[in-house]
């Protein structure tokens, strides 16, 4: 695999970090899809980020409380269960 | 009954001493709580200990509950808080200490490929889940935390830096190593395509 260089500057990648933190506006985002379009290694790092979440939040359950866990909570603070 | 009040209500009626509402507002809260605790503190024990300290503060506070924000969100910040100091008091030393070294141009002039996505390719699932869990327990304790609030939880940068005392520059900073230790943690286990030309 050939070592892909090439130049960002700091706006650039801010406007990465700011994209995958959901806090672009709609004209940096336009700047943004600009370069992406030209740039495989700046959508290979944001489609493999993005992946990374999205995964993790497809394996992450909402926790159902263990019932025993539940029925010590309720215990511990003298409530009916129920009620 | 209690079950069909509105929120407001069942924390009025709490707060005047009705034991039902206040179990009503514990069951509906709790799984979330005990979720959130259990992916900040990577342990079942200690989650059940923020758990149950969480609601105890609830039931003694919950007259001072503003109602500025919703209950969940008081109650986050709650939970958040008891489970950094519960870290920060057992002091866990994660000897993990690469993430430090990334930086914004991590990325940059490394490898680079692309994944192809474990579900479509029908990976075995489990072993995904267990490589991404692997992977969370080893970020160390306040890089988990941010990636957390912000990239699961979707906290706002200024309410993720609110609750965790940092500065926003913070965490971004934090963020950004995260995603990129838990993408190249990952990477490691994928199936990758190059896709720049050689």
């Amino acid at each position: 695999m050939k070592s892909h260089k090439h130049n960002h500057n700091d706006h650039i990648i801010e406007l990465v970090q700011k994209h995958l933190g959901r806090d672009l506006g709609a004209k940096a985002k336009g700047e943004l899809k600009h370069h992406i379009e030209e740039c495989p290694d700046c959508k290979v790092y944001v489609d493999s980020v993005e992946e990374t979440v999205k995964l993790y939040k497809s394996i992450d359950n909402a926790t159902d409380i263990p019932s025993d866990v539940s029925k010590r909570l309720f215990k511990v603070l003298n409530l009916k269960k129920d009620s | 009954m209690n079950n069909h009040l509105d929120e407001k209500t069942l924390i009025e009626n709490a707060v005047n001493g009705d034991q039902n509402a206040m179990a009503v507002l514990v069951e509906s809260h709790s799984a979330r709580i005990y979720s959130l605790a259990i992916k900040l503190l990577q342990n079942e024990e200690d989650a059940e200990d923020i758990l149950q300290e969480t609601f105890i503060i609830m039931m003694k506070k919950l007259n001072t509950f503003s109602g500025k924000s919703s209950l969940y969100t008081w109650l986050y910040r709650i939970a958040t808080n008891l489970a950094l100091g519960k870290l920060r008091s057992k002091k866990i030393v994660n000897p993990n200490d690469d993430i430090d070294n990334l930086s914004e141009s991590s990325y940059l002039g490394k490898d680079i490929r692309k994944w192809v996505n474990p579900m479509e390719e029908e990976q075995d699932q489990s072993l995904m889940k267990s490589c991404l869990e692997q992977a969370i327990s080893k970020l160390p304790d306040s890089y988990r935390s941010v990636f957390i609030m912000r990239d699961v939880e979707k906290n706002s940068t200024r309410h993720t830096a609110e609750i965790l005392g940092l500065t926003e520059a913070n965490v971004k900073v934090r963020l950004m190593r995260a995603r990129l230790y838990l993408r190249d943690r990952l990477a490691e286990n994928m199936k990758c395509v190059d896709v720049i030309p050689t």
